[in-house]
């Protein structure tokens, strides 16, 4: 583990690293090759198994305009982008304001409620799935986009994330502010959150792929054409229209690779949002 | 510094207010949900105590179903452990292009549990890519997600193909804060790296171990997706997980307190197991 490894171990890790890498990519280059097919072509070259599987001979684009032609994927796209994208921003707002408050305000059972917000984060959606379903519907939310971007703006692990970035900030830099008059909100948004771009960028990324990735609560609160987003809408494809296959590969291409496009170049805020661990510039 | 009562009640309300309707109180009314039942007849709700509870005992569909989930749970949460490990260590390995691996690496977990089901729904046709690869070394075709002794084994390879990447992450950042003087002293005492391995680093990545074994227990429990998006429960019943049965109980059968029930059940039973793996990692010291 020190130094130059021997010739040999190199050889080996780099074996082990090749496989591993087969296991992640060979799944998404199929499907990626495969969106670029004809529905009839698909299969054809699967079994047996050829040069052909891997590389297409003809090229086409018909997917990815029968898509958005025929299911109206177009609109599944902008549902995603668009709810993804308000959940970010009143996250941050809702998320960051909580956090700055543990870490700066004091009052009266401030730790408690604190613990309680972070256990609510290790409370699993599937759980409270069912009732929460039924409270939005009793709210009569069901179908709308406010049902589906509200109830998941407030997250304890970003309060906390926000909460352990604002306490490096001291006192001092507010202390003379205050006595200049400024109100909180002023030095809020005005001192704290300008200097914030890491926190901000990691909680960003964490919210935006969380919430684009989410299935079961669309799944049981927007489940109709109009709010689906791409989750649901791909996962009622595949088990509706069992013959147009490169339709299928095309949607999964456009469903994962805004996520792809957003962790793999910013892999390390996401994974300090995701372990928790001090978000470094 | 005083601040005035409000300001702090401005800042916190938004969040405070959101986690409390939306995520503590649905716990508690599912509790309480599970402990009625909804009378078609009458169009009553009736209180009846535990009655949902002790019928899911006598239940063939529920007990078979959570037989099937003890076992998924069984096969996917070490393996998922002990899996995100040892890759963990394989990408914290000092090579050249190590870091382009780790990035590469980390792409299943920017796909959704549901994508990646079609993904390898897809694969796993008996026409699909793996049959393909299978027949390069003359294996017949397998049936995978049509077959009843296969279609949980591919249930646990896919949320795996993330599971792996995902848990990985928190023991690399584990092991990327061990020092190195660590390393060197147990280099000098002339321990050899399967040595160093386990009597250095493990005991270290304990914590961290411990955190991604309750995330995945907790995670795998729960697992609905790939059984809602491929196989329905099916075939025949083999993948008919818990939470399955508790979506289908409540869309299905309109039976919300028996569904309110399973999760109950399901949420008990992490917490024994949960508490098992603490007992049981904790003084391996």
């Amino acid at each position: 583990m020190l130094g130059k490894k021997g010739f040999n171990s190199q050889i080996i890790i780099y074996i082990l690293l090749f496989i591993y890498s087969l296991f992640i990519l060979a799944p998404v280059y199929v499907v990626l090759v495969s969106s670029f097919r004809t529905s009839e072509d698909v299969f054809k070259y699967m079994t047996p198994f050829s040069w052909r599987t891997l590389i297409p001979t003809k090229i086409t684009f018909v997917a990815y305009v029968d898509i958005f032609k025929e299911i109206n994927f177009g609109r599944a796209l902008f549902n995603s982008f668009f709810i993804s994208i308000m959940s970010v921003l009143g996250g941050l707002v809702v998320n960051s304001m909580a956090g700055f408050a543990f870490a700066h305000f004091r009052f009266k059972g401030r730790d408690i409620l604190f613990v309680i917000v972070l256990v609510t984060f290790m409370i699993p959606f599937e759980s409270i799935a069912i009732p929460l379903y039924n409270f939005i519907r009793q709210l009569g939310l069901v179908n709308t986009y406010t049902g589906l971007i509200l109830p998941s703006i407030a997250n304890g692990m970003i309060i906390f994330l926000f909460r352990q970035f604002f306490k490096g900030f001291p006192q001092a830099l507010f202390e003379s502010a205050r006595i200049d008059g400024a109100s909180w909100f002023t030095i809020f948004y005005k001192i704290v959150l300008p200097i914030s771009k890491p926190v901000i960028v990691s909680a960003s990324i964490l919210m935006l792929i969380l919430k684009w990735n989410e299935f079961f609560y669309p799944l049981l609160v927007g489940n109709s054409p109009e709010y689906r987003v791409v989750q649901v809408a791909i996962s009622n494809f595949f088990t509706q229209y069992q013959t147009k296959w490169n339709l299928l590969f095309a949607g999964v291409i456009l469903a994962a690779i805004i996520p792809i496009l957003i962790l793999l170049p910013l892999q390390r805020f996401f994974v300090q949002a995701v372990t928790g661990t001090g978000i470094k510039e | 510094m005083k601040t005035d009562r409000y300001i702090i009640f401005i800042f916190l309300f938004p969040a405070l207010v959101i986690l409390f309707f939306f995520k503590v109180y649905p716990l508690f009314y599912a509790v309480i949900r599970s402990l009625y039942s909804y009378s078609f007849i009458k169009h009553t709700l009736n209180f009846v105590g535990l009655i949902n509870y002790i019928k899911l005992f006598s239940d063939p569909v529920f007990l078979d179903s959570l037989k099937m989930t003890l076992k998924f749970n069984l096969i996917v949460n070490p393996l998922q452990v002990i899996m995100a490990t040892l890759i963990a260590v394989l990408v914290n390995q000092r090579v050249k292009g190590i870091n382009t691996f780790r990035t590469l690496f980390y792409l299943p977990v920017a796909i959704s549990i549901p994508i990646a089901s079609v993904i390898w729904g897809l694969l796993l046709k008996p026409n699909g890519f793996i049959n393909g690869i299978l027949s390069l070394a003359e294996i017949p075709k397998q049936l995978f997600l049509i077959s009843q002794t296969q279609a949980l084994y591919c249930i646990i390879l896919i949320i795996s193909w993330i599971g792996f990447s995902y848990w990985m992450i928190f023991i690399l950042a584990a092991l990327q804060e061990i020092p190195l003087q660590i390393y060197e002293s147990a280099c000098i005492d002339g321990a050899s790296p399967l040595q160093r391995f386990i009597y250095v680093t493990l005991p270290l990545l304990k914590r961290a171990i411990v955190f991604i074994a309750v995330g995945a227990t907790t995670a795998n429990f729960l697992m609905f997706a790939p059984v809602y998006t491929l196989t329905q429960g099916g075939p025949s019943r083999s993948t008919h997980l818990l939470m399955y049965e508790a979506y289908e109980s409540a869309f299905s059968y309109s039976d919300v307190g028996r569904s309110n029930a399973i999760v109950v059940m399901l949420i008990m039973i992490i917490l024994i197991v949960v508490g098992i793996q603490l007992r049981v990692l904790r003084t391996e010291d």
